[in-house]
């Protein structure tokens, strides 16, 4: 024993305590919902669990023997980087929607839930990784024993039986590696959960790995030697020969050990995603998909840090110890060599570090594939019983135990060989056997089962062949003759050299052989074979991941129905049975959620093949994707119920909206039926007739309801029609309809045998109903106007949602229909009584007319002549008739009276009174009555009539007497006429006082007197004169009238009238007045 | 026709609220006085403080609503007139027929 | 203007077809007949050519990444502004 032993073990006990304790802190922080996993950095220091002790201290190692082209297992993985967006992202979000556990089961999923397939995988991976696992093994113990201070610089060798005996490192790693692996990842059953602990872990080994190799970099390149230049410069001056050939790519293949750039390139690309622990740590431990962002160059800068003193090391060591005999070990021993034992002390602990960190996950990772696919197989044909959770569990945690053992017990029996140190790309190498299934699986439509198991299991063959069968040779364990001459002698099927193909290293040859196998017979079968439903089912989900996503807000079709309706509460208990109690209610209440629950607990008819896939799911998250699928089907068996497709009445052929072409065709159709016509009685039979034409329904009824609330059935389509009467069988379905106007929604009877007893439909049985629906007719957000009901008597489940969702939008299209009829009804009757509004307006417009034709009747033709004085009068009427009246009377050559006057109102009415007035003053003016006297008898005599006719009359009468000059007149309330003098700028206004005729009896009218002068205007009007109005609103007014008189008054009298309704014209910018205007003009000559 | 009502004890005033009170709208005038007289109420007082504008329809209408008053024994009162519509009361002599008041409140106190 | 550039060509690197010819690139430089060109014993300053080569051409690739995963979280940004309005 060297004194070295204790300090070793010691730190190796406290190191692996520290890791306990922070795998344990993590976990913890989790279960108190602080995770310090769930960031991109551990994320990113995780995935460098691919840096194994085969990076750590096999990178120096070939560093040393082949040269720089080690780094090629570096760049692939670093330019694989550049992909993860597209396709780490399109994997990890598959893996969550599908709670996938392992690549085994994500290959497994993608083709139809296999179980073959995983199993498939399964073998490969423990036979490509085992010897991997017994590889980190034997570099733990080499390098504790060199640390130890035994003498193992000279050559990788294993110590003896004696010294192992007495301390089994290996077997002490193992045991504490599975340990840790059980605590840690396998706590619980459910294997698509993130293990926060393991993560944690790994993450911190990442971060130890690279400090050491940092420190032993450091130390060689500025410690030992003067930097980079100097460790060259010197080596290349010791050996020029091996410093060409390290730094040179030997593309000529000269040392057999080469391997081919582009091999490794391809290999490492492939490993990077496909190895079991890398799929494990990047996919099934992510927790957020954001963090690949940042994982896309962490993880490359900390493959270049890790490497960036690999080649100073090798140099260095080579320089140091004289030799590349020992490189694989030069971390620890250059160190060592030069007396810089705690830097030793730290590249062991990165040593561990790196074996412990692959170990664990590794054997996670195959162990959930263990389970899934070797023993849940057996496991699904037993009955499920109640220790099943710990049943499952616990394999899990043997499984981990077996893959360790395994890799020990192979570590112990196969030693040092050429198979151990080269098992690294050997795992690489069957690792890429999953390359195309995967790859094809995400972007190809068309590859399927049979493609994926037959080039799977052509490569996997081929992988051992021509790998690993002369890696056996090449240990020694079986003849060489096989590789030489070939298995019966046939020289063409020599190992090495397939079908003469000679002149390639072993590595290239197989990579090209097993992928030439593995594509072409993955392409061919898949085109060969067709995709069962299954698979089928699993494209969707695989390729269009991304637009099922941006789809989400599209329905849902589904095309499956439980034949049997199974209770919420039947399939907890099936999953209480594999994942326990607790976790199976804790999943079921996250799947309710909040959806909806009807009255006996269940979720709705069409919920449930989601239901079926949800339990599927949750299961496959523990025991993996195809035992799930064959435990809940072999369940529904049990049950007497099955998925079975739903009556297709649409179409595979779906378009890009989700919708089958009978579904738009039936639209289509629809809006034809209902755009043709306004006959709602054609619409709805031709819309009946259209729905049981296409969709195999017998019996079609519309009914609406009418103003009173009550429905009545308004069309009725269908096969053996009987008047509906209260015995008819639809009767029966009127609780029904009260449901479906209360709650507006669709209710569907799929199977009739299957109904609730609550409604007795006794009758329809009878009629050979099996299945019904209830659409409610109406518009979004209104109320139901009517209720749609379908009937088959030949297709039990032929509602599905997708059939009810086209029923409810034709139902919502004749809802608008039936609407729009409605309103044009509405709108018709409206019309009519406009009509008749319209016709009374026109008999009003034809009084009007008679009105004007009795007024301008009236009215003189012409003022009469007198010496001295000129008269004028003229009315012109508007549109609206007025009652204006004006007149002369002559008397004698010297005297005249002059009349103007306003009836109010405009209507025959009025026109008629003008009339009245007329005749009456006829009777009066004869007689020598002054104007105050005519007015006052105006007034008693038409009183009565005024009031009759509800009118008032305002009148102006003046007497003229030429002889005298003089003007004598009265006024009822009529418009003061304006009197111009020569050389005058104002006019005087003629007022009297005296009531408007037709309000009171017995008016006093006051009697006035003016005396005129040669050159006098006197101007009467009525009110449309002084109030007609321009645009502004305002009124000509008699300050206007006055102004305009002033101007115009040397002209005759006609003319002075003419030109004022050429200037009233002007001012209300309009040929046509809005009252009659009459103006009579008296001149003095 | 922007009318308002408001019943005021026994008297129903009408708020006009319109600038012109014309051959175009009097007739609806015209028939919510009779509507309100149907209705037994005798005394109306007619609100015109947004009245710019009558002519002789409007005048007809106020008068045959007086006449309509007075075989009921009922009132037709005014208020509110503007200086035009003034001016046409003075014109006809009609402000010597009708009670007229400067406010709404005025005239309430006279009844 | 610096910045207005460097939006410029994140804008391009959005491109999937940019990511593409990268990843090409790559697995062109990193493969024969490329690395002829430095597949030679000479050094400069006394490093090896392909030591050089390798060790500079790698940083750089790792740069390139990183450049992209900026533009990806510019077009996340995006989306959920869309997705919000």
């Amino acid at each position: 024993m060297k004194s070295g032993l204790v300090p070793a073990a010691l730190i190796s006990i406290i190191y692996t305590l520290l890791i306990f304790l922070i795998a344990w802190y993590a976990r913890h922080r989790k279960e108190t919902g602080r995770s310090i996993v769930g960031n991109p950095y551990v994320y990113s220091l995780s995935i460098a669990v691919y840096c194994t002790t085969w990076t750590f201290y096999g990178s120096v190692g070939k560093a040393a023997t082949t040269g720089i082209d080690f780094l090629m297992i570096y760049l692939g993985p670093s330019l694989t980087a550049f992909s993860w967006f597209f396709l780490l992202r399109r994997i990890i979000k598959i893996s969550k929607e599908n709670n996938i556990t392992s690549i085994a089961d994500f290959i497994s999923l993608r083709y139809g839930k296999s179980p073959w397939l995983g199993a498939l995988v399964t073998l490969i991976a423990i036979l490509g990784i085992m010897p991997y696992i017994a590889l980190q093994l034997k570099a733990v113990s080499t390098s504790f024993f060199l640390i130890s201070g035994f003498n193992q610089t000279q050559s990788i060798h294993i110590p003896h039986s004696d010294t192992e005996l007495s301390l089994p490192v290996g077997l002490l790693l193992a045991i504490i590696l599975s340990l840790f692996s059980v605590i840690f990842g396998a706590r619980t059953l459910v294997s698509s959960e993130r293990h926060e602990g393991l993560i944690a872990a790994v993450a911190f080994e990442s971060l130890v790995k690279l400090a050491s190799m940092f420190a032993v970099g450091l130390l060689v390149t500025y410690g030992l030697f003067d930097g980079f230049t100097d460790i060259f410069t010197r080596f290349s001056a010791q050996y020029p020969d091996l410093f060409a050939q390290l730094f040179t790519l030997d593309s000529a293949g000269k040392n057999p050990d080469y391997i081919p750039t582009f091999t490794m390139f391809f290999m490492s690309m492939g490993a990077i995603m496909l190895l079991p622990r890398q799929f494990h740590v990047m996919v099934i431990e992510n927790s957020d998909e954001r963090h690949i962002t940042k994982a896309m160059w962490i993880f490359p800068a900390y493959l270049f840090l890790i490497n960036l003193f690999v080649m100073p090391i090798a140099l260095g060591g080579i320089l140091i110890t004289g030799s590349a005999a020992g490189a694989d070990f030069f971390v620890i021993s250059v160190p060592l060599t030069t007396g810089n034992n705690t830097i030793a002390m730290l590249a062991f602990l990165g040593g561990l570090s790196a074996a412990a960190g692959m170990v664990m996950v590794e054997s996670v990772a195959i162990s959930t594939m263990l389970l899934n696919y070797i023993f849940m197989p057996i496991i699904v044909r037993l009955t499920p019983q109640a220790w099943f959770p710990h049943l499952l569990i616990n394999l899990k945690r043997l499984g981990i135990f077996l893959v360790i053992f395994m890799g020990y017990f192979y570590y112990r029996v196969v030693g040092d060989s050429f198979m151990l140190v080269n098992m690294g790309m050997i795992s690489f190498s069957a690792a890429s056997q999953f390359l195309p299934a995967m790859l094809g699986g995400l972007y190809w439509n068309r590859g399927n089962k049979a493609g994926a198991i037959t080039g799977i299991l052509l490569g996997f063959l081929t992988w051992f062949y021509t790998l690993l069968l002369p890696s056996f040779s090449r240990s020694g364990w079986i003849g060489t003759e096989l590789l030489t001459s070939g298995p019966f002698g046939i020289g063409l099927l020599k190992p090495t050299e397939l079908l003469g193909m000679s002149g390639m290293d072993l590595w290239s040859h197989s990579l090209f052989w097993s992928m030439l196998f593995n594509i072409s017979g993955y392409i061919v079968c898949s085109i060969l074979f067709k995709q069962n439903e299954h698979e089928l089912d699993q494209i969707r989900k695989f390729i269009g991941i991304f637009d099922l996503e941006r789809r989400r807000s599209y329905r849902h079709t589904e095309t499956k129905r439980l034949s049997k309706p199974v209770t919420i509460t039947k399939f907890t208990n099936l999953m209480a049975k594999f994942i326990g109690e607790p976790d199976a209610h804790r999943a079921i209440f996250s799947y309710i959620g909040n959806r909806e629950i009807d009255a006996s607990g269940n979720v709705s008819e069409f919920e449930l093949p989601d239901l079926k896939r949800f339990t599927e799911k949750t299961l496959a998250g523990s025991v993996g994707a195809a035992a799930a699928g064959a435990i809940v089907d072999s369940f529904l068996s049990d049950m007497g119920s099955r998925m079975e497709s739903v009556y297709d009445i649409f179409s595979t052929v779906r378009t890009s909206l989700d919708q089958s072409r009978e579904a738009l065709f039936v639209r289509l159709k629809a809006s034809e039926i209902i755009n043709r016509t306004l006959d709602l009685q054609i619409i709805m039979d031709d819309l009946l007739n259209l729905l049981l034409k296409e969709f195999k329904l017998d019996v079609a009824i519309i009914q609406l309801s009418s103003e009173n609330g009550t429905l009545t059935v308004r069309s009725y389509q269908g096969s053996n029609r009987r008047p509906i009467s209260p015995k008819h069988w639809f009767v029966e379905s009127r609780p029904y309809n009260d449901m479906v106007l209360l709650d507006r929604k669709a209710h569907i009877i799929n199977d009739i045998s299957q109904a609730s007893g609550t409604v007795k439909l006794e009758q329809t049985v009878a009629e050979g109903i099996v299945s019904c629906a209830h659409i409610p007719i109406l518009r979004e957000g209104e109320a139901a106007i009517g209720i749609l009901s379908v009937f088959s008597k030949s297709i039990p489940g032929l509602f599905t949602e997708e059939f009810i969702g086209l029923l409810a939008s034709l139902a919502g299209q004749l809802a608008q229909a039936v609407t729009i009829v409605r309103e044009i009804e509405a709108k018709d009757r409206e019309r009519f009584q406009k009509d008749l509004a319209q016709l009374e307006h026109a008999r009003v417009m034809r009084d009007m007319e008679i009105a004007q034709q009795i007024q301008i009747s009236l009215l003189p033709d012409e003022a009469p002549e007198l010496f001295g004085i000129e008269m004028g009068g003229r009315c012109i009427s508007a549109a609206h008739v007025g009652g204006d009246y004006y007149d002369f009377f002559k008397h004698d050559d010297h005297s005249v009276d002059m009349m103007i006057a306003d009836v109010s109102g405009h209507s025959v009415g009025a026109a008629l009174i003008m009339a009245e007035v007329r005749t009456l003053l006829r009777a009066l003016v004869n007689s020598s009555l002054n104007a105050s006297t005519i007015l006052h008898t105006l007034n008693n005599q038409l009183h009565d009539d005024l009031t009759r006719a509800e009118l008032f009359i305002t009148m102006f009468y003046a007497k003229y007497d030429s002889t005298t000059g003089r003007l004598s007149y009265a006024n009822a309330g009529h418009n003061h006429p304006l009197i111009r003098r020569k050389d005058v700028a104002s006019c005087m206004e003629l007022d009297a006082e005296g009531l408007i005729i037709g309000v009171k009896r017995s008016v006093v009218f006051e009697e006035r007197g003016i005396e005129l002068f040669k050159g006098d205007v006197v101007l009467f009007y009525t009110d449309g004169l002084n109030e007609a109005t321009n645009a502004q609103g305002e009124f000509f007014g008699t300050e206007r009238i006055c102004d305009h008189l002033g101007s115009v008054s040397h002209l005759p009298a006609n003319e002075i009238i003419a030109s004022f309704y050429k200037t009233v014209a002007e001012f209300t910018g309009s040929d046509t007045f809005q009252d009659d205007i009459s103006i009579v003009v008296l001149k003095i000559i | 026709m922007d009318l308002k009502t408001e019943l005021n004890g026994t008297t129903m005033v009408i708020f006009i609220r319109e600038e012109r009170l014309d051959a175009h709208n009097s007739d609806k005038l015209k028939a919510e006085m009779n509507r309100i007289f149907e209705q037994g109420t005798k005394d109306i007082l007619l609100d015109l403080k947004e009245v710019r504008f009558i002519d002789s329809s409007g005048l007809g209408v106020l008068v045959s609503g007086f006449k309509n008053a007075s075989t009921r024994q009922g009132s037709l009162k005014l208020c509110g007139l503007q200086a035009q519509v003034k001016s046409m009361f003075e014109l006809t002599r009609l402000h010597r027929v009708f009670d007229i008041f400067q406010t709404v409140d005025e005239a309430l106190e006279s009844y | 203007m610096l910045k207005r550039l460097r939006q410029k060509l994140l804008h391009r690197l959005q491109l999937p077809e940019s990511w593409f010819i990268f990843f090409i690139l790559g697995i062109i430089m990193m493969n024969f007949p490329f690395l002829h060109i430095f597949n030679k014993p000479d050094t400069i300053f006394g490093i090896p050519l392909m030591f050089l080569y390798l060790f500079i051409g790698w940083p750089f690739s790792i740069f390139v990444i990183y450049l992209f995963t900026l533009t990806f979280d510019h077009s996340d940004d995006k989306h959920q502004e869309t997705r919000q309005q």
